[in-house]
């Protein structure tokens, strides 16, 4: 009798043990579903928040004014974003987008700072065909303190009977930007399809009187260039000038030539040079890196600028000057440097100077286990070997090493 | 007397066709002189010498032209003189050796972007009414305009040529000129807290 009542006993608590097991996994399990579509839900509001600093970007580029409030939906996610657009654009160029992401009743917030481009301002702007020979660079920088890459765009307004962007001979263009024309057809050099833009554009004149004012108001100005080229006083020159050495145009000075101008040594500074004639300028060797003004020059006919070592035949052509391990250090990739010392082989650590180029030509096709994981790397974050843009360019460097190392001192 | 009278009348009726005519319908029309410049614009008797300015070197073009009988040349001469100044002010250089040793020293120094070897600088904006050519190995950090005169007919053209580099750099450019469009690039990037009374 007494062993009947035990067995069911032991069944009942077996019971409940099981139930209470049963709950608790099924307690745990809503848990854990409550707690993937929360995350689903957060995570989709953080995206929903990113696009919507997406939609403010391009609706400011559209609305450069556009300030307060504007809200939008993500397609297929049922969410809702509002950008709060905190614009001073036409003050220093930035704005302050926050923006909140809403799915269900989740929200993530995301706040982000935006700058002018340097692909707002053209490289070049014409309102004539633009002709581009040999090697040609068109690039951007963020700014000369923070030289970071970006886009260089060409435009003009040409659109008569030849051709508004071409290339002459044999034109190997590198270019960030985009070339626009009225007529696409007539962007004729080689870049990709994406590249070429079909628009026009009102070229903003510079005011010759304008930038002359304060000189004219001047009574103390100078119409002599000082023997140590530099110009700190605004100066009022007459007739044709050549100048001989560097020449240094101090900020807010003014630098007014009646006549033709050349200068033979190259110009540097911060100043305003008005030219009514041909103006003929040497580029210096020097570059200022925290110069952050610049020159303006405006010349009421044609410029040239060359490096010094140009030189032009009768006919006017191009006929030295040209640079071909300048060229090859023009066509260097972005961040190549950090690439290439990362890992670098102790034999190539050792080098100094241009004898690195010897070194790889030497090594270029070297088995030595250091230098093909520095070179191809093994899959790993800790070894990711040269980008495949930066092998090309240093597999260019090896038609020109004794050139590269001929150059050393120059 | 009546003589007399005839031979009065007669000097004045000369004299006043001398001075109403001017120069040419009295003297038998022999020739005139015209002193065009770009500022002023002088009719000179030729037996008068009329005192200019002291002329400051330039390029200033003068036409002359000369009226003889019902015969008009005209010639054109151009005037120059150069002022030439020599400076003694050089530039330093960058060398290919100084920059690969910062190169392989210091990977992530921003002056391996903004120089390069053998490469030569201008620092600014060019406008030019005219045409603009870039020759060589030069990089001109700023950016070009080429604006032709609504008064110019024929056109204006940029060359650039056997590695001559453009690089845009806003800074330069806002000095002047009105960016012609708006391009945004991102330089901060965060997630803030959602605020209590954010929370519906």
């Amino acid at each position: 009798m007494k062993t009947k009542g035990f067995a069911l006993v032991t069944v009942l608590m077996l019971v409940l043990v099981m139930m209470v097991l049963l709950f608790g996994a099924m307690s745990l399990t809503s848990q854990t579903v409550i707690f993937i579509g929360n995350f689903k839900y957060r995570t989709a509001a953080l995206y929903v928040a990113e696009s919507g600093i997406s939609y403010a970007i391009n609706y400011i580029e559209q609305n450069p004014s556009a300030t307060g409030t504007i809200t939008g939906s993500m397609k297929n996610s049922q969410g809702e974003f509002s950008v709060d657009i905190t614009n001073s654009i036409t003050a220093n160029g930035k704005a302050v987008l926050t923006s909140t992401g809403k799915v269900g009743m989740f929200r993530r917030k995301v706040q982000a700072t935006v700058e002018r481009e340097a692909g707002s301002y053209n490289a070049i702007g014409s309102d004539g065909p633009i002709k581009l020979d040999g090697k040609v660079f068109i690039n951007g920088i963020s700014s000369i303190l923070d030289p970071k890459l970006e886009s260089g765009n060409v435009h003009t307004n040409y659109n008569g009977v030849n051709n508004a962007i071409e290339g002459l001979g044999s034109l190997i263009l590198s270019m960030t930007g985009q070339c626009s024309a009225p007529n696409k057809s007539k962007i004729t050099v080689d870049i990709p399809d994406s590249q070429k833009k079909e628009s026009s554009q009102t070229l903003q004149p510079i005011d010759k009187d304008s930038l002359l004012a304060p000189l004219r108001q001047d009574t103390d100005v100078s119409t002599t260039v000082p023997s140590d080229g530099k110009i700190v006083k605004n100066t009022h020159l007459t007739g044709d000038v050549v100048i001989n050495g560097l020449v240094d145009l101090a900020a807010g000075t003014i630098l007014y030539v009646e006549g033709n101008l050349t200068i033979n040594g190259g110009l540097q500074g911060s100043g305003t040079l008005v030219v009514d004639g041909k103006t003929t300028l040497k580029g210096t060797t020097e570059l200022k890196t925290n110069n952050t003004d610049g020159l303006v020059l405006y010349s009421g006919s044609d410029v040239t600028i060359a490096h010094p070592l140009v030189v032009v035949a009768a006919d006017g052509s191009m006929a030295g000057g040209q640079d071909s391990v300048a060229e090859y250090f023009a066509s260097m990739p972005e961040y190549a440097p950090l690439y290439i010392t990362h890992n670098l082989p102790a034999s190539g650590q050792s080098c100094t100077g241009s004898d690195f180029f010897q070194w790889y030509k030497d090594n270029q096709n070297s088995t030595d286990a250091d230098f093909r994981l520095w070179k191809y790397g093994d899959g790993t974050a800790a070894n990711p070997g040269l980008s495949a843009e930066v092998i090309k360019w240093l597999d260019n460097s090896t038609s020109i090493t004794s050139q590269i190392v001929q150059h050393t001192n120059q | 007397m009546k003589r007399d009278t005839l031979k009065i009348l007669a000097i004045l009726a000369l004299l006043s066709c001398w001075v109403g005519f001017g120069f040419k319908g009295c003297s038998g029309g022999s020739s005139s002189s015209y002193n065009t410049s770009s500022n002023n614009y002088n009719v000179i008797r030729p037996d008068v010498v009329v005192s200019t300015p002291t002329p400051t070197p330039n390029n200033n073009t003068t036409t002359n032209t000369t009226t003889s009988g019902t015969t008009t040349t005209q010639t054109t001469t151009t005037t120059s003189a150069t002022q030439t100044f020599n400076t003694t002010a050089t530039a330093q250089a960058c060398t290919l050796n100084s920059w690969m040793s910062l190169f392989l020293s210091d990977p992530a120094n921003k002056n391996l972007q903004l120089y390069i070897p053998g490469y030569a600088y201008y620092q600014g904006v060019i406008y030019s009414n005219g045409n603009v050519r870039t020759m060589g190995p030069i990089r001109v950090i700023g950016g070009v305009v080429c604006k032709n005169s609504d008064s110019s007919a024929d056109e204006k053209q940029i060359l650039m040529e056997k590695g001559a580099m453009l690089t845009t750099n806003p800074e330069y450019l806002k000095k002047k000129l009105s960016p012609p469009s708006l391009k945004l690039k991102v330089t901060q990037w965060e997630e803030k807290p959602i605020g209590l009374k954010e929370i519906e």
